[in-house]
Order: structure tokens, then sequence, then C-alpha cells
């Protein structure tokens, strides 16, 4: 059969089944990074549009950029405590180590994305399958990856200016000034446009996918979504079963 | 003819008025012209003096200068009231001048200055008083007005780019009021001065963010951009004091080149005057520009990465925008083609 076709197995999976497929920790941590995120977004990009009438509005409100910066500083260690976490979780547990192997980008990725805009453009009849982790949601976790190092570094360097500045030559935190207003800009428009593309405005899941919540997946959105990881859930029961009859579910 | 003799007539008519006019007149001008001798008959003298607290005080007046001012076309009873000038001696009959009299908005103008009294105040009373500032009899140039009290300022000054510049006769310079104000002086602590830290930047940028001025004198460019664009900048806007405005760095009065051993921005002193307000302030707080300018022989590494940034967030946006825009193009079509 060709790599994308799916045969649905009822024996094997009920209809009706959930998945779950972000575990408790999983959630957790999306849910601390994006409420940081938002923190720290709200209260620097005023920094980087000093000229705008949202931002004199925006400093009005909240007091002056001494206020708005204290904020903007607990925004920060809640994002380099989940980065820490990560790095813990990815190591050291199962689930993590099961979920960052899954994240790693191959070869495979980049034949997805030419077969999805083929797709698009009609000239095939199916677009890619996808695993658990679709090119799309690699992009989302190494963007956010490479957007940690950069605005962690570089927060960290301009938080701690006179240390930085009495080590390093002063063109060292001019750079870092630059590329931490700038990445702010990149990583503010990649979660608005193509993040909440995906997961909100996409209308395969409009108005919201509540998976990141629930951590829960339907077996139609999984065989839709993810048909390779269904195969294999599928698989792994069916060897687990001996191949006949119902796996006790519950 | 009747056209003929009424021209005639006309101008005779207006030949009468004129003469009535200039005979009423020149008596008049007399009359102040006589005033004035009169009073000048005395004054004149170049060693008329009186007795005073401390020595002698010098009654004389120049009539040159006098006339040159904009007092010129008032007569000297105009402002010294009350004196008669056929009775000499008038020492007892002399009344302080009253400049309120006429500039009857004078105290409304100069609610602030510390040290102002109205000028009926008492001459012993160290004062601002209009005299102090504005001169009797001719105009004093400013610096030494507002030196007269304020003299370590004046050294200070006098030895500032600023005040060397004024000195050599550039004519665009600051001087005390172009910075301070003129009428409305008030301390530098209060929001109202024109040196008050949310608005000193304001202050400068009259000249340092003007590309006229800059071009003319050949001094630093982008200062007022460079300033606004770094973190100083941008917190003292929003109304934050306690960040570096230009006299922070620069001085007030002492505002020397950076190449002066003595500036506060040469290189050997950036230390002690970051050091103000950044603990630990050391010799590499100096080693790069104060005022960024991003430019590719200026400072190529921000340069580059400020390009580098910026053509990444450009071809990025492409990509993602363009598979958004593909995919939703994609359902629409499978949609139509479903109905």
């Amino acid at each position: 059969m060709a790599r994308n076709t799916v045969v649905r197995e009822p024996e094997v999976v009920s209809l009706s089944e959930e998945f779950e497929r972000f575990s408790l920790m999983f959630r957790i941590q999306h849910i601390v990074l994006f409420t940081s995120c938002v923190l720290l977004m709200i209260t620097g990009l005023p920094l980087r549009f000093p000229n705008s009438g949202w931002a004199a509005v925006f400093f009005k409100l909240t007091g002056g950029v001494a206020a708005s910066g204290f904020m903007h500083r607990i925004g920060a260690m809640g994002l380099i405590g989940v980065g820490v976490f990560h790095m813990i979780y990815i190591t050291a547990t199962r689930d993590g180590r099961h979920n960052f192997r899954e994240l790693i980008p191959g070869l495979h990725d980049i034949k997805d994305v030419f077969r999805n805009v083929s797709y698009f453009l009609g000239r095939s009849k199916a677009g890619a399958a996808f695993g658990r982790f679709s090119y799309i949601e690699k992009f989302d976790y190494w963007a956010v990856y490479w957007g940690m190092v950069v605005m962690i570094t570089t927060g960290l360097m301009l938080w701690f200016h006179d240390a930085t500045m009495s080590i390093l030559p002063k063109f060292f935190i001019d750079v870092a000034h630059e590329a931490h207003s700038d990445e702010a800009l990149l990583a503010t428009l990649a979660i608005i446009i193509w993040h909440f593309y995906n997961v909100h405005l996409n209308p395969d899941h409009f108005p919201m996918s509540w998976t990141w919540l629930t951590g829960k997946i339907s077996s139609e959105k999984m065989i839709h979504h993810h048909p390779l990881e269904y195969k294999q859930i599928v698989a792994e029961r069916s060897k687990s079963t001996g191949g006949n009859g119902r796996e006790d579910t519950s | 003819m009747l056209a003929y003799r009424n021209r005639f007539g006309l101008r005779r008519m207006l030949g009468w008025a004129l003469l009535t006019v200039l005979a009423l007149l020149v008596p008049a001008a007399g009359a102040i012209a006589d005033k004035n001798a009169d009073c000048l008959a005395c004054h004149s003298d170049k060693t008329l003096t009186k007795p005073s607290s401390g020595g002698k005080v010098s009654l004389y007046v120049s009539e040159a200068v006098l006339m040159r001012t904009l007092h010129g076309q008032l007569g000297c009873t105009d402002c010294h009231l009350g004196l008669d000038p056929s009775k000499t001696p008038h020492a007892a009959n002399i009344r302080p001048v009253m400049c309120v009299n006429c500039h009857n908005d004078a105290r409304s103008r100069h609610t602030s200055h510390k040290r102002l009294v109205p000028a009926g105040g008492s001459p012993s009373q160290v004062s601002a008083s209009c005299k102090s500032c504005h001169g009797s009899h001719m105009s004093k140039p400013l610096s030494t007005a507002c030196g007269r009290c304020h003299k370590a300022i004046l050294k200070e000054y006098e030895e500032s780019i600023h005040g060397r510049a004024v000195a050599r006769g550039v004519k665009s310079a600051p001087v005390c009021t172009d910075c301070h104000g003129e009428h409305l002086i008030s301390a530098p602590s209060s929001p109202d001065s024109p040196v008050y830290p949310t608005r000193v930047v304001a202050t400068c940028s009259k000249c340092h963010a003007s590309e006229r001025i800059e071009e003319e004198y050949g001094i630093p460019k982008q200062r007022f951009e460079t300033y606004r664009e770094s973190y100083h900048g941008v917190a003292n806007r929003f109304g934050d004091v306690t960040v570096a405005n230009c006299a922070s760095c620069h001085g007030s009065h002492d505002i020397r080149p950076s190449s002066d051993p003595k500036s506060s921005i040469n290189k050997k002193n950036l230390p002690r005057t970051c050091g103000k307000c950044h603990a630990g302030a050391n010799k590499s707080f100096a080693k790069g520009k104060i005022h960024v300018v991003i430019s590719r022989s200026g400072q190529p590494q921000l340069y580059y990465v400020s390009n580098g940034f910026k053509w990444l967030t450009i071809s990025t946006m492409m990509a993602l925008v363009g598979h958004i825009g593909l995919d939703l193009f994609a359902k629409y079509r499978r949609r139509r083609s479903e109905r």
C-alpha cells in the first residue's frame, strides 16, 4: 500500500477513542511558555516602537519604562525557568526523550514540504502524511528553540548590563541590543501569523484545537493529521494482542 | 477755469496745514530736547559723581548710547518721574525708577527667578532687579548680567565650548537664556525649567538636531536621533528622570569637546562619568561608540546583524505566509469542487 493510505482497524481502535497526545508535563510547559511570552511581548514591543501612539498609551497605563521593565523581567524568569525545565525533560524523562526524538527534522520533512505544496497547487491527489509531528510543528519547536537561545542570551546581557559592559567592549552590548529587538519582532510575527493560523484560524481546527489543554486528540483527527503515528500505534497494539481480538482500552 | 483755481486752492490749504503741524511740533520737540538738555547739562559730564556706600557712583549718562537704545525716544523724566531739572541738586527728590509703570506685565513675566524683587526694592538688597539684567541706560551683555551673581558658573561657561564660541563671535552659540529661558527662569529641579531632565533633551536639540546648524558649524550629526534610539533616550522620553540625559554625560556649563582632557566625555574620563550611575564602570565602558550610528563603515558588526535579521524576517514571513495562503487556497478549491 502507498505510504499515505490509511486503513482503519475498528477491531483494534474504536472510532470514538481519544488518544492522549500531550502528557501533563508537556502541557504545563507550553502554558508556562506562552504565558511568559505574552508578558514579554506586551512589555517589550513598546520599547521597540517608542514613537507609536500605542506605546505612549501603554507606558502611561503601566507607569513608565521602569515598571514595565520589572514585568518584563518576571516574564524572562518564567521563560528561563521553563527552558531549564525543558532541558531536564527531554533528557531525563521517557516522555520527553520520545517527543524530542520525534521532533528531530529529517529528509522526509523536506519531501513532505514539496508534497504538500504540490498538493496545494492541485498537482497531486493527496497531501503529505505526517507522523507524530509534521514539519509545521517541527518548525514551531525549533524556531522557539532558536528564539529562546537568542533572547535569553542577549536578554541576560542587557539585564546585567553593568557586568556585560565591564567585561566586554561596548559593541557587544550594542549587538545584543539589536539582536534582542530584531529577534523579538521575528518571534512575535511567527507566533501571531504562523502558529496562530495553524492552531486557531486553520479551518480544520477553527476556533481552536483543544489538545494543548486536554492533551487529547480524537481518532478522526489523528487519522487525518498524524496517520503515520496512528498506524504505528495500531501496529503496536496488534503486536501486543497477537493480532486478534480487541485490546482492553480502559 | 474752476478746476484750475481749485487746484491751486487745495495746495494752499495743505501748505497751511503742514505749517501749523510743524509749528506745533517744533516747540514740542524743542521741549523734549530742552528737557533732556537740562538734565544732560550736568549729566553729560563724565566726572560727575555722587558719594555712595563704599565710594563714589558715576552720574554720567552718554546721550549717544541712550539714543541708540529702545528707550532713546523717551525723555529723562519719563522714567525719572517727579524731577524738575531746574531744581538742582535733586538728590533728595530722587525716586527709584519703577519700570512696571510702563512694563506692567513685567511681574507676570518674571515669576520665578529666586532673587527677583520689584524695581522699587531697596538698592542695598542683592537682587535680580530689572536693572541688574537689563541695565539702565544701556543694555548689558547677558553673561555679565547673570554672571554678576552666578560667578562660578560664568567662569565654567567661559571655558566651555559654548562660551568660547560666543567669545569668538559665533552668533548661534548659546548663552544663559538659550537654555534657561529668558523671563520665566526656574530652577533646574522644577518641571517648568527647560533644563529639567525630561525637557533638557528638547532644549539641546534646538541646535543639536538642526541640520542647518550641524552643517554650518561642522558639529557631529544625528546626536538627537541616536540618543532617542538608545535605552536612555527611550526611557527619558517616557518620563524616567533617573536615566542619562544630555547634561548627565556632557555636563551643563562646562561642556567640552571629547578631545579636551578635562571633558566629561573624554575617553579617559568616561568611566567616571558613566560611573555616576553605573556601578563598576571601568575602561571597557569607553570601548566603542556611545552615540551608535548603524552604518557599514561606522559599526560593521551592528550593520550586518541588523541587516541579517531584516532579511531573515522578511524571507521567513514570506515563506510562512505563502504556505498559509496556499493551504487556504487549496481548501477553498476543494470546498468548491465538493459542492
